[in-house]
């Protein structure tokens, strides 16, 4: 008996040992998103500021480069958290706001328009992106099944396990590892602020390519259907939805899409607000040597995200009830030392400019 | 008796090492590395490349499909680009976009009557289309903007009549061709992925 029971202890023991071993090798080969892809750290970074947050902007970079919820804090008090990543699609977006109505329940649901454009999934890197950061739950599998490329789909259960266990679709990564997957193998770098990744630099537009016609400007059934269902799911929460494109110039937003967007708002009773109609008065410089723009257009700099969350925040306080929050003292501290940073990565990124003429990291 | 079953421990141990070691092995090395020399684990492929955990990349294929010529110069899709843009000169404008978060560069190069598009994979750029501005240029088979519907019945026997658009595939490549009012308004060459 007491021998069984040893026996028992050694299996048990080497078991763990093995769990832990591996569980080791899958922090190791898990890409850190430190000095590439950093976009890889929004979806996880989420966790950090979840709650408490009156609006949520979900959408691809066209929420996390342009808006800046430090800005709507210090101007309006509106607390605000972005759920951006890389080409995020509808369908990841209608997860992150449900996955997010687990941690918290905003007020505004701030959602960019221009995934409408993409009615199959496009990469299985992005979905990477976007859902190996998600926390596990019914959402996050869901998430999964219907983002699947043809050639993901084509091996669902592998495709599952491998969100389960990273490891198996980071193993081959043994021969890249580098300096970066050693130093954060325990702990990682904060990208962004509340959801805003900073960039201070500057390219002005000069060349915008003429957009080539298309067969067809109607959207897909299935951004169809996951727009109502993000508006489906506002509505049971109380939330006000608002929809928006962001005042970017590429990739281009044809006339013949905007069209749709408008009528489908004015058919459900949305706001909806093309900023790109309102470049002007929002103030964005894209062509001088110091433009809003740090990509020739494609993305806003923060001066840019500036000049536009003073404005979209002006927008919110004329068509939501959203109140001041700087009269509370808890808030305020929170807000305080999100700010703080803001100030210290934002001096970081211009002392490098300075020095060194360019950029090369998010952390100057 | 006491020797027998240390050496049964010795058997469980190496037993276990055995498949630590085989585990490792097989996760690191086994299934899925890419041998072509494109990386797929830091999750890095272009809008055209596929990498697949596990799994092969699928390399950009340039088979027989339909072409654009200018001059000497053959314009074929998911070909290498760099001669061909040079072959066909200086420009007239010339805009890059990068993608969200992925290294890589969409790029269109405009010249009179055209553009040419191209995408990058592992460092390099390939050719994703190729779209007429005006009726200056034609396809080899002879079609430009302007042309008949009954012109793309006759060169590609392709049904056109009181249709906006016909989209025909071959080999690598699709030839899109827009028609309004039956008169050819647009022709785009496109890469298939």
């Amino acid at each position: 008996m007491k021998k069984a029971l040893k026996i028992i202890v050694k299996i048990v023991a080497l078991a763990a040992l093995l769990v832990l071993c591996l569980g080791l090798l899958q922090r190791l080969l898990v890409p850190k998103y430190i000095t590439e892809n950093e976009e890889g750290l929004l979806v996880k970074e989420y966790y950090d500021y979840a709650g408490e947050n009156d609006v949520l902007f979900i959408g691809d970079c066209e929420v996390y480069s342009n808006f800046s919820p430090v800005k709507l804090w210090q101007d309006f008090g509106i607390t605000s958290a972005i759920r951006g990543s890389p080409q995020q699609l509808i369908w990841h977006s209608y997860y992150m706001l449900e996955d997010t109505l687990r941690h918290e329940k905003p007020k505004v649901v701030v959602f960019n328009v221009l995934s409408m454009k993409y009615g199959e999934p496009q990469s299985e890197a992005y979905n990477r992106l976007a859902l190996d950061g998600m926390k596990w739950s019914n959402t996050k599998v869901r998430a999964i099944r219907a983002s699947m490329t043809e050639e993901e789909a084509d091996s669902e259960g592998f495709t599952i396990a491998s969100y389960v266990f990273p490891l198996l679709r980071f193993h081959s990564r043994w021969n890249e590892l580098s300096g970066e997957d050693f130093k954060y193998l325990f702990s990682t770098r904060q990208l962004s602020h509340n959801g805003y990744v900073m960039r201070v630099d500057s390219k002005p537009v000069t060349e915008i390519p003429r957009a080539k016609p298309l067969a067809d400007y109607s959207f897909s059934d299935t951004c169809w259907n996951y727009l109502n269902k993000i508006r489906e799911l506002c509505d049971d929460n109380g939330i006000q939805l608002i929809l928006i494109k962001a005042p970017t110039l590429m990739p281009h937003w044809y006339d013949e899409w905007d069209e749709q967007i408008v009528k489908y708002a004015a058919d459900n009773g949305l706001c909806y607000v093309n900023m790109l109609k309102e470049a002007e008065t929002i103030g964005i410089d894209y062509y001088s040597e110091n433009a809003d723009t740090f990509d020739a257009g494609m993305h806003l700099n923060l001066n840019g995200a500036e000049k536009l969350s003073e404005w979209f925040g002006n927008y919110l306080k004329a068509n939501t009830a959203l109140g001041d929050r700087r009269t509370e003292s808890h808030t305020c501290v929170i807000w305080q030392e999100k700010e703080d940073y803001y100030e210290e990565m934002k001096n970081a990124q211009y002392t490098q400019l300075r020095e060194e003429g360019k950029l090369t990291g998010y952390w100057g | 008796m006491k020797k027998n079953v240390l050496k049964r421990n010795h058997a469980v141990y190496a037993l276990v090492m055995a498949l630590i070691i085989s585990l490792s092995v097989m996760l690191l090395s086994g299934c899925g590395g890419n041998d072509d020399g494109r990386s797929d684990a830091t999750g890095k492929p272009a809008s055209n490349a596929t990498a697949l955990p596990g799994g092969a990349t699928t390399a950009p294929s340039q088979d027989d499909g339909y072409v654009f010529k200018k001059g000497d110069v053959t314009i074929v899709m998911n070909a290498k680009a760099a001669d061909i843009i040079a072959a066909l000169g200086e420009p007239s404008n010339y805009y890059e976009s990068p993608s969200c978060a992925f290294e890589g560069m969409d790029k269109t190069y405009s010249y009179p009557g055209f553009d040419v598009t191209t995408y990058t994979e592992s460092g390099v750029d390939y050719i994703s289309g190729v779209v007429f501005w005006d009726d200056s240029v034609e396809t080899p088979e002879g079609l430009y903007i302007g042309a008949s519907a009954a012109d793309v019945q006759r060169i590609y026997g392709a049904d056109a009549a009181g249709k906006t658009n016909v989209q025909l595939e071959k080999g690598s490549s699709y030839l899109l061709i827009l028609l309004k009012d039956d008169l050819v308004s647009s022709i785009q060459y496109l890469a298939k992925n």
